[in-house]
């Protein structure tokens, strides 16, 4: 009795590590890229400049952009900004951000692409004379990048405009809540659902878009709108005399969409989509130094 | 058996008796005390006034005692010793050092500890007590360096000590070489009185704070050595002792945290640490004593301390240089006149200021120097009319990093009392800035000089020969950077210069730097001039300075030049000569107002296509400086 326990034990053992080790990956395909802070990434290249550069000296400043994102980095321009000329000359300040095959985009990670793409962008120096009897010279200097940027939302959201039926099995509407980001620096990181019911039954959404990046967010546009693929009447709070559709950030690191929507009455619960498309400018800066020695 | 019973009862009765005498005895004390307490009673007044005689006779025995204990000695000889110095007399300051470091180390410590202060003693005075470490910008190093630096004498001391106890067998070898140690305390406070720390300051460039270089100045190092180690005790030595923690604590109030600056290790030598001091005492300014200010302001306003402090020495230096330099009269309307000029330029000297470039580790330097500081010298003449046995060299030692065109002229004269001779310098060519003192270009310039008095008689005494070096056509140049942001709305405006503050204007670079030469051009540029980010609107003013640093005389300006390209030429970014030969300039640090005028920005740096732009601008001045120097000679005739 006892050994044919233990064998059967032990073919059930094998036929778990078979079937384990035979399973496909799924991660792959599962991975959502539109979660979280997805940033663009903005260094040099190691060397370049070096650490130490000689008066009189050319040399090269070697940006490095990566886009960590989850969208389409667009008509991106990288500049070199804040040397003082009497020590640093510049062949170029500015330059657009083309991918490494001449394309004027950066594609962003996606499950063709899971690492994102990078490139790299090449300004040419010239360090000049040090101050006499100087024996280095620190330069501080910023890698500014301006580019244009999107963030998509799509949520499942529960519609019941019957709020008084005990009887209804359907889905549960809730009030509030909480997102980490898309993949984009801005982000829907709040949603509330405020179901108005009765006769002229409708649907507020609030939702807080919030720069969650390290950057500065310029001007937001909100492209599109959807609840159930209907359009959308949405609205950018506090935004007094400007396009409904469009925000100018300035100081402020965020703001409220406000989106309504009329529901036909007396209609059991049910799931629907919430789809909102935004595109705006994005702003990254680091700071770097160099130094200039005898 | 009887026997024995008649011998117990004698015992027992010769026992009765005793115990009848004891409880006599008793009773005679008890009343005797009685009495005596009755007694005390009646005579209560008389008693308290012979106690109180006793009290004071004793406690006078214990002043007069105290006069014979080797602490209140050293703490009345060290007060006179530190008086002599505050008067502004540095010569004696070794030997009295010295005689206190083995008075102390004999009669206060027992001649514990003596090994090290002799070790001590033929180290550092006998070999210079001079060893050379790397350079390093790590505060540790400097601790290293002391450990270091009394590490040698130290251990000889401590073997010497063990050995000699171990052989005469009256301690082992450990307690000898442990008692050595006590031979540090004397020895610290040499160092303490000598002026360490204003070594550190001058040389090592610890940017020690005026409180703390007060506090080691002008303490009574010996004074406190003594109180402290008097072993006798009376209130008198309890109230100076208070005096004395009194007076550190209160120099002590306020004295803020510091930063170590990057600095050179090289152990202290004699000539070094007293010039250190006299240079660091010259550059203190004349101001209050600071443990003065500090109690007057803990009663006046505690609620400003700091401020109030700081306007009491403001003031005590304004009213030092209006009285005791211009020699005017207090309550005149003179006097009233310099205080209200005298604020006036602090007030200007302190939204201009300038400071030393970290990047220029070359300055100019200029020095007249004898082969030996320390040593006392003496001429002994054939007869009164024989001059040749004065003829003692002197080294003139610049240093021209920036190799500028330098000519130096000489001159020298010979003095005792009133009696003023005056000298030929020799080389000639030394004496008119002709020749090889003329246009010097090297970066060392080494030249030997000698006086030769011109009088025929001599009579015996000590003379005073002092060498005044005039050098012609020094040059500094400093710097100065700015950021000019443009047009910008409040929000963009208030992240923009924090940003740009934070990058470019972190340290001490709001303000013009430029190489730790004895005179350098202090400019600023914006509004107000000190504000380094220049916005379009603003009335941009440009000030410049002249400030004196070093312990030389500004004779003249020859000129002075600011570059602000691109900005458009006025008329006072240039000036011509100013003397200043006959001016009082003895202070250390003192400045000198040469312009100051609106510029008019051009568009490129009114309304900067980028967001700011960054510019440096420079400065140069051309000058004249005087040092002197001066040396003893005892002249005997044989």
């Amino acid at each position: 009795m006892k050994p044919k326990i233990i064998i059967v034990i032990l073919s059930l053992i094998v036929a778990c590590f078979f079937l384990t080790s035979c399973g496909t990956d799924t991660t792959s395909t599962s991975t959502n890229y539109k979660q979280g802070t997805g940033n663009v990434i903005l260094t040099t290249l190691s060397g370049y400049p070096s650490d130490t550069i000689y008066p009189n000296s050319e040399f090269k400043i070697v940006v490095k952009v990566d886009n960590q994102g989850a969208y389409k980095l667009n008509k991106g321009i990288i500049k070199i900004l804040g040397f003082d000329e009497k020590y640093i000359s510049l062949t170029e300040s500015k330059k657009s951000i083309t991918s490494l095959e001449g394309n004027t985009y950066l594609d962003g990670k996606s499950s063709t692409n899971p690492n994102g793409e990078f490139t790299f962008i090449e300004f040419g120096a010239l360090a000049k004379n040090l101050f006499p009897g100087s024996e280095s010279y620190s330069a501080p200097y910023f890698i500014k990048a301006e580019y244009e940027y999107q963030t998509d939302f799509s949520q499942t959201v529960c519609i019941n405009t019957n709020l008084y039926e005990v009887q209804d099995s359907g889905c549960k509407v809730t009030t509030k809540t909480s997102f980490s980001g898309q993949g984009s620096p801005l982000a829907i990181t709040e949603m509330e659902e405020l179901i108005s019911p009765g006769a002229l039954a409708s649907v507020d959404f609030r939702l807080t878009l919030k720069n969650a990046g390290k950057g500065k967010v310029k001007q937001v546009t909100l492209n599109k709108a959807t609840l159930s693929n209907q359009p959308m009447k949405c609205i950018f709070n506090d935004n007094p005399g400007q396009k409904t559709n469009s925000y100018e950030f300035k100081d402020k690191e965020e703001v409220v969409i406000l989106c309504k929507q009329n529901l036909d009455s007396q209609k059991a619960s049910y799931s629907s989509v919430i789809y909102l498309d935004l595109s705006f400018n994005y702003i990254l800066e680091e700071s770097k130094t160099l130094t200039l020695k005898k | 058996m009887e026997n024995s019973d008649n011998t117990e009862s004698t015992e027992e009765k010769q026992a009765e008796s005793k115990e009848e005498e004891s409880e006599r005895e008793e009773n005679t004390k008890s009343k005797e005390k009685k009495q005596a307490e009755s007694e005390r009673k009646e005579n209560r007044p008389n008693q308290k006034t012979s106690s109180f005689k006793a009290n004071t006779y004793s406690q006078s025995r214990n002043i007069v005692n105290a006069f014979a204990d080797p602490g209140l000695i050293l703490a009345l000889l060290g007060l006179l010793a530190f008086i002599y110095e505050y008067l502004g007399n540095n010569t004696l300051s070794l030997i009295v050092g010295i005689i206190f470091l083995f008075y102390s180390s004999i009669f206060i410590f027992k001649g514990q500890g003596f090994g090290i202060t002799v070790a001590f003693c033929v180290w550092y005075i006998g070999y210079g007590g001079v060893i050379t470490l790397p350079t390093s910008s790590n505060p540790l190093n400097i601790l290293y360096t002391l450990a270091y630096t009394f590490g040698i004498p130290l251990l000889i001391g401590m073997v010497a000590h063990g050995l000699f106890g171990w052989l005469k067998k009256t301690e082992t070898f450990t307690e000898g070489a442990t008692n050595e140690l006590v031979g540090l305390i004397p020895v610290l406070f040499f160092f303490l009185d000598l002026g360490l720390i204003p070594l550190l300051t001058t040389t090592y460039n610890l940017p020690l704070t005026s409180p703390i270089k007060e506090l080691i100045l002008f303490a009574p190092w010996w004074t406190f050595l003594g109180l402290f180690t008097i072993k006798k005790d009376n209130w008198i030595i309890t109230f100076c002792k208070v005096l004395g923690v009194a007076y550190i604590a209160l120099l002590l109030i306020g004295i803020p945290t510091t930063t170590y600056a990057e600095y050179k290790l090289t152990a202290p030598g004699t000539s070094q640490l007293l010039k250190a001091k006299a240079v660091v005492q010259q550059q203190l300014p004349k101001t209050e004593n600071l443990a003065w200010s500090n109690l007057m302001c803990t009663f006046e306003d505690p609620s400003h301390f700091q401020s109030c402090v700081s306007q009491r020495q403001e003031n005590s230096e304004i009213a030092y240089t209006c009285e005791k330099i211009n020699g005017l009269t207090k309550g005149t309307s003179t006097y009233d006149d310099c205080i209200k000029k005298e604020q006036d330029k602090k007030k200007k000297a302190i939204t201009i200021g300038g400071t030393t470039d970290p990047t220029i580790k070359q300055a100019t330097e200029i020095k007249l120097e004898t082969e030996d500081e320390t040593k006392t010298l003496t001429a002994i003449l054939r007869n009164n009319s024989d001059t040749s046995a004065l003829k003692y060299p002197i080294q003139l030692k610049i240093k021209n990093p920036h190799k500028e065109k330098i000519t130096v002229s000489i001159t020298c004269e010979i003095e005792k009392g009133t009696e003023k001779i005056k000298g030929t310098i020799s080389p000639k060519e030394a004496e008119t800035g002709t020749g090889s003192f003329q246009d010097m270009t090297d970066t060392e310039i080494n030249k030997n000089i000698v006086c030769i008095p011109n009088a025929v008689t001599l009579s015996e005494g000590t003379y005073t020969i002092t060498y005044t070096a005039n050098i012609l056509n020094l040059v500094s140049t400093s710097r100065l950077t700015r950021a000019f942001i443009g047009q910008k709305n409040s929000t963009e405006k208030t992240e923009l210069i924090k940003k740009i503050k934070s990058t470019y204007f972190a340290s001490n670079n709001a303000i013009s730097l430029s190489p730790n030469d004895p005179v350098r051009i202090n400019f600023a540029l914006g509004e107000p001039p000190s504000d380094p980010i220049i916005e379009s609107e603003d009335n941009v003013l440009l000030r410049v300075d002249a400030e004196k640093t070093g312990e030389g005389e500004l004779t003249k300006i020859i000129s002075y030049s600011v570059d602000l390209n691109p900005i458009p030429t006025s008329n006072c970014f240039q000036g011509g000569e100013t003397d200043y030969s006959s001016s009082k300039n003895t202070f250390i640090s003192q400045t000198y107002p040469l312009a100051s005028c609106f510029v008019n920005l051009p568009n490129e740096l009114k309304m900067p296509t980028e967001e700011y732009v960054i510019k440096e601008f420079t400065a140069k001045l051309t000058y004249n400086y005087k040092i002197q120097k001066k040396m003893g000679v005892t002249v005997t005739i044989a």
